[in-house]
């Protein structure tokens, strides 16, 4: 996996702003003046937020409607979602697993 | 604005001033259990209080006006009696009190802090918020303002060793995220589980996967090396090295996984403290060292608005 394609999902998730917009797109594709509305924020700002997230890869805009719809893309983001997730599962069960061990250990006979 | 550095151990916790504060803990237990162990009085007097208090006495009468009465003792026997009322009752979704701490006879209390105490379901685990506000203060009452923290930060220690579960918490300014587990079991017995090899490779990783290859040099400068293989045949190789061995209480180490962060490793601190009665808490403190500012941002955001929405996310991804 490449890692600098990490860096971007990370840098770009980083902004609340950004967020909420990736947030408002698991609802569907939404034009810019409708991702903008909930902000106090200028068109051209709203934009802004979008080029970078559409350079991590973590939306798309369309060419050919005349709104340009952004979309939700996936992949980076269930690439990210499943190694926090594989790495927090990895202590919780690790942990869960070293109390029963030790639990056996001190049922165990005395040596 | 600049932060102060923090310890490496620090709370995810925003500290007292303006004399609020606000706690984050995910317990791996459903909510209700954890709803219960908050409401019930038979629970509350089995975990609340720091570490080496015990409560006397324990009275909880659930309702909007109803009061909540613990009388908490310290190790030396000194009584710090907590007398509450619910303000708000949502079952399972949120709690708030009003506490008068250290109430005198005529009914005066030293301080009063309203707590805000919200229990939200996050993929199987529950993530609990503590909100407290300092209403009314005394003189004499910094002492024990100082120490309000701490002494929720052991509770909810204490809370996750009552259901069984470990504590995560991600604190909002550093790009480290930390687990707490306390267990039945001297501190010399769990250094050894967690450093011999012979020992280590029995608990270490999730529970699906057989530790294939484990190698374990446990020292400064020590590598360590384990190759896990899941039920489907799929092999992962992880990697360190020991930074910081300090028996029977301290390692640093770094953790990284071949094929994913390369260059990004994660450091581990892990600490072992005796809290008495043959009991040992262990906490790993994991540091998104290498990873950019940003990326740290991220981590650290995770507790609240991120979290949440990789959480979302994951179950909208699901259903593509």
């Amino acid at each position: 996996m490449p890692t600098d394609h990490l860096s971007a999902t990370f840098a770009a998730l980083a902004d609340p702003t950004r967020r909420g917009i990736l947030a408002r797109l698991t609802l569907g594709e939404a034009s810019v003046t409708e991702l903008a509305a909930p902000y106090a924020m200028s068109l051209p700002a709203i934009s802004k937020h979008l080029k970078v997230l559409e350079n991590a890869g973590l939306i798309t805009r369309s060419r050919e409607a005349q709104f340009r719809p952004c979309k939700l893309e996936a992949a980076p983001l269930r690439e990210l979602a499943d190694w926090l997730e594989f790495y927090r599962r990895h202590w919780e069960e690790s942990l869960d697993r070293l109390g029963d061990y030790l639990r056996q250990l001190q049922k165990g006979p005395k040596e | 604005m600049t932060a102060a550095p923090r310890d490496i151990t620090s709370t995810g916790t925003t500290p007292m001033t303006a004399r609020t504060m606000t706690m984050v803990r995910t317990f791996h237990a459903p909510r209700a259990a954890v709803w219960a162990a908050w409401t019930e009085a038979q629970q509350l007097r089995a975990w609340w209080g720091p570490h080496h208090f015990t409560n006397a006495e324990v009275s909880v009468d659930l309702r909007v006006g109803g009061s909540q009465w613990i009388d908490m003792r310290g190790p030396d026997g000194t009584s710090y009696p907590l007398a509450s009322t619910y303000r708000e009752i949502e079952p399972q979704e949120r709690l708030v009190l009003l506490n008068r701490v250290m109430e005198d006879d005529a009914g005066v209390a030293l301080f009063e802090v309203q707590t805000t105490v919200t229990f939200a379901e996050e993929r199987g685990r529950t993530s609990v918020s503590v909100f407290e506000e300092v209403l009314n203060a005394r003189s004499g009452a910094e002492q024990h303002l100082a120490g309000m923290e701490a002494g929720m930060d052991q509770s909810l220690e204490r809370l996750a060793a009552h259901l069984g579960s470990i504590v995560l918490a991600v604190p909002d300014d550093e790009p480290i995220l930390w687990m707490s587990r306390i267990f039945d079991a001297p501190r010399a017995l769990v250094w050894q589980a967690l450093t011999d090899p012979k020992h280590a490779v029995h608990w270490w990783g999730q529970a699906a996967a057989k530790n294939v290859v484990f190698e374990m040099d446990s020292r400064v400068g020590g590598k360590w090396r384990v190759h896990q293989q899941y039920p489907d045949g799929q092999v992962f190789r992880f990697r360190g090295e020991v930074r910081e061995f300090e028996p029977p209480c301290r390692i640093v180490q770094t953790f990284g996984m071949e094929g994913m962060f390369e260059d990004k490793i994660i450091v581990e601190t892990a600490t072992l403290t005796d809290i008495g009665n043959g009991r040992t808490l262990y906490k790993v403190v994991s540091r998104f060292e290498s990873f950019e500012d940003r990326a740290g941002m991220i981590m650290s955001g995770m507790s609240y608005g991120a979290q949440e929405m990789l959480g979302r996310l994951a179950e909208y991804l699901d259903t593509l």
